[in-house]
């Protein structure tokens, strides 16, 4: 762990503990990520990105861009410092609990195939609309969400087709998809009630890959990642094309980093374990480094 | 259909050991055969996916990945040892996988 990373894990806890109620010394302690509770899995992510964009900031590590994987929108936009952590919570919380109450009326499952394009995906989907295509992660792996019984028969026919995997979630709310429709109108509404910034970087939207530069982007992308579906290939792809070629994973786990392998490019990942070998290269124009010459 | 030379085999070998040692950051003296690696390395399809590109580029192999996926499905390969055995069967058979029981 980088020096002050564990400092900043705590302080947060323990803005997260007055902000929502958070129990910092549970979450803090649960090493392995395996959270019995999703919404405090969720807050346990934010905080954990959090604390790694701090040390990002510290370092005078400045991005080009930002994202976020799916509810790593809440952190990415406090990275970009469009909004407070303490709102970030606020916005967890509140989209947490409005696509649980949609999503707890019906039977809705999410899957995940890995071995087919997005196209063949779309083939085997053959116009139904009750199925989408929720995420592109990269070009061997993507989600998808709707009805139970229609996922199930997705996956099943996908492994006919030659996926190399196919498995259908533990958790069954469809974010990222039309079935989100209701509460993606009551988070619009509580996100109208909130003092939303300018971003500091430009953040990339996973809903359009717009490349958002004012609150008003912003806003709209909030609500949009509730009930739109997203393309991380597609997201990374327009920052490659843009001529990045380092990105830094700020959410706990590697896993961004692995799907980057099947995207293509002239790039590396880093994440918090590696990052230090980051900072004392000479990829890097950093205050930090400036600092030591 | 791919000859298999000299050596083939002891080079799959150390880059599917070496290849899990890093991936799941294991030391390479924990890994056997017999090791699972959903199970007991807690990997993944992509993983998979990742060691097959590795073979398609090192050998230069024409395989479809549907082709591999759809002979995994009746063949699963869950240990070190089975994916060391199928990575074989691919870079002799190549997309004539599919054909084989």
């Amino acid at each position: 762990m980088l020096e002050g990373m564990s400092g900043d894990l705590s302080e947060l806890a323990a803005r997260a503990a007055s902000a929502v109620g958070l129990n910092a010394e549970r979450t803090l302690s649960c090493r392995d990520g395996n959270f019995e509770d999703e919404l405090e899995s969720q807050y346990a992510v934010y905080m954990y990105s959090c604390a790694v964009s701090n040390v990002l900031k510290r370092s005078g590590l400045h991005g080009d861009f930002t994202a976020g994987y799916s509810m790593g929108l809440y952190a990415a936009l406090c990275h970009a410092e469009c909004i407070t952590f303490e709102q970030g919570l606020s916005l967890i919380t509140t989209a947490y609990r409005g696509i649980r109450d949609v999503a707890a009326s019906l039977p809705f499952g999410i899957g995940v195939i890995s071995g087919l394009t997005r196209e063949e995906a779309i083939a085997l989907i053959d116009g139904n609309s009750e199925i989408e295509i929720i995420n592109v992660n990269n070009r061997h792996n993507l989600h998808i969400a709707g009805y139970e019984k229609n996922v199930k028969h997705v996956l099943s026919r996908a492994k006919e087709q030659g996926a190399i995997n196919c498995k259908y979630l533990t958790f069954h709310s469809p974010y990222h998809s039309r079935f989100m429709d209701g509460a993606a109108e009551k988070f619009r509404e509580y996100c109208g009630t909130l003092t939303i910034y300018d971003p500091v970087y430009p953040v990339i939207s996973t809903v359009d890959r717009r490349i958002m530069t004012s609150w008003r982007d912003v806003a709209r992308d909030l609500v949009d990642n509730i009930n739109r579906n997203i393309n991380w290939l597609e997201t990374m792809s327009v920052m490659i094309d843009a001529g990045v070629d380092v990105f830094v994973e700020c959410g706990p786990g590697r896993s961004l980093q692995r799907m980057a392998k099947f995207i293509d490019g002239d790039f590396d990942v880093y994440n918090l374990q590696n990052l230090r070998l980051l900072l004392s290269s000479d990829r890097v124009c950093s205050s930090a480094r400036a600092m030591n010459y | 259909m791919a000859k298999i030379e000299n050596g083939t085999v002891e080079e799959v070998r150390r880059i599917v050991y070496e290849f899990f040692s890093e991936e799941c950051e294991v030391s390479i003296d924990e890994l056997k055969d017999d090791t699972n690696v959903i199970k007991d390395l807690e990997g993944d399809s992509l993983m998979f996916l990742e060691l097959l590109e590795i073979f398609k580029k090192k050998y230069g192999l024409n395989v479809e990945l549907k082709t591999v996926g759809k002979y995994v499905v009746k063949h699963p390969a869950e240990t070190i040892g089975a994916i060391i055995g199928m990575t074989m069967l691919i870079i002799e058979h190549e997309n004539r996988i599919a054909e084989l029981e």
